[in-house]
């Protein structure tokens, strides 16, 4: 009877000596980076009592701080609803530029990519203090921060969807006489409503979360409130602060969870 | 050309950026009212013809006459125009999964409306009993309000065909309609096709792979072999033989 040859791997390929390669490299660069940035990994261990008396002061929150930071925490979430809406205003058409499968040229779609990669680079916190130094202390810089994150962000999120559309029905609306805004409206904006929607959703998620921790460098918000009770110790009011960002944050994770279910 | 023409290719010879030849030097006049099927094998240059025909790619050499206008010089609002008047339907149907089959159907429409009244999603009630007839032209009325992915393969080809008679075409090209159909829908996308060409005196073309299908629907057959056209006769003095012959010819 006549068996059929198994095909045969190298050693190479049998023994995966390239992925374990890699891995060694990972293990010696890791090593060594905690080498050169002076990483003592014992201090973790011998400090971790610090870590105790710091929950015990947190341990009893003040609660009579929260009606201080009320008024702060409602303007986190504003701040954090403008600057996404803002940012997804400017990111939907930048997003049609820089989609590869629609009808433009590579110039177009290769200019706006470079810009939003930049956008995107630059950290929101970075950002914010930049931007302090431009417009000021209070809750506009910590808005136009987060416009311009979502906008860098979101147009990202929202070229990728584009990509990723069945464009058959654009070309049946074109072969019937539609304009490119026609094919746009009824052949593609069906398609990504959804994940739009939903990509909006969890940007504004990201926004609430470090729209928090803005306010550190004056850009408006909760997170003034959180630099000035460290800065005071006073660890029973940085817990309400605390406290509170975690149970928006939440609130706002399962909203959102919830509506991007829906929209599936 | 004469009067009965509607559609006539002279000489036509695409040629792709990569230098591959496309469709060489074909000539071939369409009388009004024909249903034609065009074979050949998978790459020959049938959806090429097609593609040219409704000035979805632009051909090389040669000239297209539609109702004895010279389309290669169309553009913009005028091309946009021209193709209102050709419906066109895909292998793959095409058709926008998330929406309704009202909605679908609809769209067939569109060249017909203003940008803005497309943006704010308006239709004329004169165009929704429009979508109305032709659903119930291809039996599929009771699926008006279905989501169009719930339907099936041979339901889709039919929605396609009733959006394409929204444009109130007077050519209809449809490339390979039936390729990812099993035999017996096939037969039933084909009558559909045929009552087009029959009940609204629309010309036909379309891509065939199979003869037997060729042969039963069609009135004349048109057999394309690496771009070149080998084979025009009445369906009725076709023999399967012919048609094996365009498929495998050229290769002794």
């Amino acid at each position: 009877m006549h068996t059929s040859e198994v095909p045969r791997r190298s050693f190479v390929k049998k023994y995966h000596i390239k992925g374990m390669i890699v891995i060694a490299i990972l293990i010696v660069l890791f090593l060594y980076s905690l080498k050169i940035c002076g990483v003592d990994p014992s201090l973790f261990v011998s400090n971790i009592a610090q870590f105790g008396v710091l929950i015990g002061q947190m341990s009893n929150p003040d609660w009579s701080y929260f009606s201080f930071i009320w008024d702060p925490l409602v303007q986190t979430v504003q701040m954090a609803i403008l600057g996404t809406t803002i940012g997804t205003i400017f990111a939907i058409p930048a997003a049609f530029l820089a989609a590869r499968n629609l009808d433009h040229s590579k110039v177009v779609h290769g200019t706006s990519r470079f810009v939003l990669d930049i956008f995107r680079t630059l950290p929101s916190l970075l950002l914010a203090a930049i931007l302090v130094a431009i417009f000021g202390i209070g809750p506009t810089t910590g808005t136009i921060t987060l416009a311009i994150f979502s906008f860098g962000m979101i147009s990202k999120l929202f070229y990728e969807v584009l990509e990723t559309v069945d464009m058959g029905p654009a070309e049946a609306m074109k072969a019937s006489g539609a304009s490119i805004i026609q094919i746009i409206r009824l052949a593609i904006i069906p398609q990504i409503a959804g994940q739009f929607c939903s990509f909006f959703l969890y940007t504004l998620e990201v926004n609430v979360r470090s729209s928090t921790v803005l306010g550190y460098v004056g850009a408006g918000g909760l997170g003034l409130y959180l630099q000035q009770t460290i800065d005071e110790f006073n660890y029973s009011e940085t817990a309400v602060v605390i406290l509170a960002t975690f149970a928006t944050v939440l609130v706002i994770d399962i909203l959102s969870n919830y509506l991007r279910r829906k929209l599936q | 050309m004469s009067d009965s023409d509607i559609l006539q290719v002279n000489h036509v010879t695409k040629v792709y950026p990569n230098g591959i030849k496309g469709l060489d030097d074909i000539s071939f006049n369409v009388k009004r009212g024909e249903f034609i099927a065009v074979v050949g094998l998978s790459g020959a240059g049938k959806s090429t013809l097609f593609r040219s025909i409704n000035r979805m790619q632009d051909i090389t050499n040669g000239e297209i006459f539609i109702n004895g206008t010279d389309i290669s010089k169309l553009k913009g609002k005028e091309l946009r125009h021209f193709r209102r008047k050709i419906g066109m339907i895909f292998q793959s149907f095409n058709l926008v999964n998330r929406l309704t089959v009202q909605k679908n159907v609809l769209s067939g429409r569109v060249g017909y409306y203003s940008t803005w009244k497309t943006i704010l999603g308006l239709y004329s009630k004169g165009d929704k009993e429009k979508a109305v007839r032709s659903l119930d032209h291809v039996n599929m009325l009771k699926k008006l309000y279905d989501r169009a992915d719930s339907l099936s393969g041979g339901q889709m080809q039919r929605v396609a065909i009733a959006r394409t008679m929204m444009q109130e075409p007077d050519l209809v090209l449809a490339d390979e309609p039936v390729a990812s159909l099993d035999p017996k829908t096939s037969e039933g996308v084909m009558k559909d096709l045929r009552n087009l060409n029959v009940k609204d005196h629309d010309t036909v073309l379309v891509n065939l792979h199979s003869i037997d299908l060729a042969l039963e629907f069609a009135d004349r057959i048109i057999g394309i072999r690496d771009g070149q056209l080998v084979f025009d006769k009445a369906a009725a003095q076709s023999t399967p033989d012919d048609l094996k012959e365009i498929y495998e010819g050229g290769n002794s």
